[in-house]
């Protein structure tokens, strides 16, 4: 008999145990790839593509806050800056563009951003790419031009059924049971085309807009007309490029001056998110860990599984070696057995690992606005065969040479 | 369900997992310890009771007076319009050089409450490593002003402690 079918008839024999040490192999490759597409992918999300953003004026306070609530549409917020002070920084030789915004509001869950009108128009969020409405692109509308008109981001509009025409009240604030602004209805005039980044994920609103909504107090209406007490939460700054298009090192002198300020300071995101990430760096470790243990748990299973399965078949196979296979033969049979198993079990880990990022990628886009797809080939991807098979080569190993020692002659005794 | 499912899960990652970490983060920034926050050379003044970073580019000298010990990234102002320097260059002699403030407006300084100085000479942009010698009133304190460039003046920590740019 063929010596692979004789393989597949033994694994065929013990197809329960097979089977159940082919899933959770799987689940632990499984969870070793998604964990590791969706951490790279985070990573050059928040880290590589920067947003567009160089800079981010804000008022003193925790930057990575800063960060996460300019950029992020998450947290608050500490505080707000002058609007003179910001066309202060906007007229810095070094400053090409300065996009000023003031958050705080939010509607089903969203944040509502006042932003200038340029943030829709003028503003790249990636290089050389700007917002569009155009519908080749999916995008809908145009960009605000009144103060009683919005602008949705893609995943904001999708999540909440937001159609062109659509009228809604801003939330004063952030967290549930906050006010609305009741008496104030907001009409969306565009749809952004998605941009798979967490711009995607909040609601754009004129900036004047934020100043003249009813329930604000006095001082915030007098903003809307007087520049020197208009307050603003920060703004986007962009600089100027050197050779290479790097950002003009410069940047760190404006932002040492600014934080010199005593309200005011310069955060620069790329400084903060591999920060950010060093730090939460633990949490992608934990996951991995997990998935480790559970591969070699399952790897110690297929062992345990595959000794069970030669004291069971000692008979067979002291048959076997007395119809003519070779000690190696028999040894080969039982390591194989293992190899199969375990590259089946990494085969369909790989699978269920990129399909459960595909499952997730459109729940994460919703939610986060971060994009991710299930075609994210990571370093993991290149290992996982190789090191599945060197675990059931391993898994295997013994109960191979356990075979290879097999005593024909006591083995083929009867038993009763 | 599945958004709230969401709504915890990539926080755990990303947010609700760094939230004790926040305000390390923040702390970390304030304890960089001797760090030239312009790229610049870090000198001493005094018994560290400040330091003035010093950066030359091309014909200008840039000097930014900051904290003394760890607190570099901090500006100190002075009252000084000008800080005359009197300059040797090895192989080359004495020459003199007056640094001008010039106040960073967007830090709220002005003139009499400056942190930053430029002086500009042609000679600059030849120059490899120079000493300059002057005095400054900082904190309160009249103290001598010295400034070895590429170097670094040091002398408390002359041996094994560096001060270092970026």
């Amino acid at each position: 008999m063929n010596f692979w079918r004789i393989v597949l008839r033994s694994l065929k024999h013990h197809r329960f145990s097979s089977i159940l040490t082919v899933i959770s192999i799987a689940l632990g490759i499984a969870l070793l790839v998604a964990v590791h597409s969706f951490k790279e992918q985070t990573h050059n999300t928040f880290t590589q593509a920067g947003l567009g953003v160089d800079a981010i004026l804000g008022p003193k306070g925790s930057p990575l806050q800063i960060v996460l609530n300019a950029l992020y549409h998450l947290e608050e917020m500490p505080g707000k800056i002058k609007w003179t002070y910001f066309k202060e920084v906007e007229k810095h030789p070094l400053v090409v563009r300065a996009i000023p915004f003031t958050v705080g509001h939010s509607y089903g869950g969203f944040r509502v951003n006042a932003i200038d009108r340029r943030f829709l128009t003028e503003f790249e969020y990636l290089p050389g790419k700007s917002f569009s409405f155009s519908e080749k692109d999916g995008g809908q509308g145009r960009a605000f031009s009144s103060p009683t008109e919005a602008v949705a981001g893609w995943a904001a509009a999708k999540a909440l059924h937001l159609k062109l025409g659509s009228e809604f009240s801003p939330v004063c604030g952030v967290r549930e049971g906050d006010p609305i602004h009741e008496t104030d209805r907001l009409k969306f005039v565009g749809i952004l085309a998605p941009t798979g980044t967490p711009y995607d994920r909040a609601i754009y609103i004129p900036l004047e807009t934020f100043y003249l909504l009813s329930g604000h107090p006095q001082e915030t209406r007098i903003m809307a007309q007087q520049e020197k007490y208009r307050e603003i939460s920060g703004a986007y700054i962009k600089v100027k490029r050197i050779r290479g298009g790097a950002i003009h090192p410069g940047i760190q002198d404006l932002k040492f001056t600014i934080n010199q300020s005593d309200r005011n300071q310069l955060v620069v995101p790329n400084e903060v998110m591999p920060r950010l990430f060093n730090i939460i760096g633990w949490v992608d470790r934990v996951l991995i860990a997990i998935a480790a243990i559970l591969t070699v748990l399952s790897a110690l299973f297929l062992f345990f599984s595959l000794l069970s399965a030669l004291r069971e078949r000692r008979h067979d196979l002291a048959l076997f070696r007395a119809l003519g296979a070779t000690r190696r033969t028999v040894m080969g049979l039982v390591i194989f057995e293992a190899l199969i198993i375990s590259l089946l079990g990494g085969v369909l880990g790989v699978l269920l690992g990129h399909g459960l990022i595909g499952m997730g990628a459109h729940f994460v886009k919703v939610e986060t606005g971060v994009a991710f797809t299930a075609s994210y080939l990571s370093g993991t991807d290149w290992l996982v065969l190789p090191g599945t098979a060197i675990l059931g080569f391993l898994a295997g190993l013994l109960p191979g040479i356990q075979a290879y020692r097999l005593s024909v002659l006591k083995n083929l005794s009867p038993i009763s | 369900m599945r958004r709230r499912f969401l709504t915890i899960l990539l926080p755990a990652v990303l947010i609700v997992s760094t939230w004790g970490f926040v305000g390390e983060l923040g702390a970390a920034e304030e304890h960089h310890g001797h760090k030239a926050h312009h790229g610049g050379i870090l000198n001493v003044i005094g018994k560290e009771l400040a330091h003035v970073e010093v950066r030359v580019q091309e014909d200008t000298l840039e000097a930014w007076f900051v904290g003394g010990g760890q607190d570099t990234g901090r500006s100190v102002q002075i009252k000084a319009a000008e800080i005359p320097l009197t300059i040797n260059i090895p192989s080359q002699g004495q020459k003199n050089l007056v640094l001008k403030a010039d106040p960073l407006k967007l830090a709220g300084e002005k003139m009499g409450y400056c942190s930053h100085f430029v002086a500009r000479a042609d000679w600059l942009k030849e120059v490899m490593e120079f000493e300059a010698k002057g005095s400054v009133v900082i904190k309160g304190v009249k103290e001598k002003l010295i400034i070895q460039y590429p170097a670094g003046y040091d002398p408390l920590h002359r041996h094994g402690h560096e001060h270092q740019g970026k």
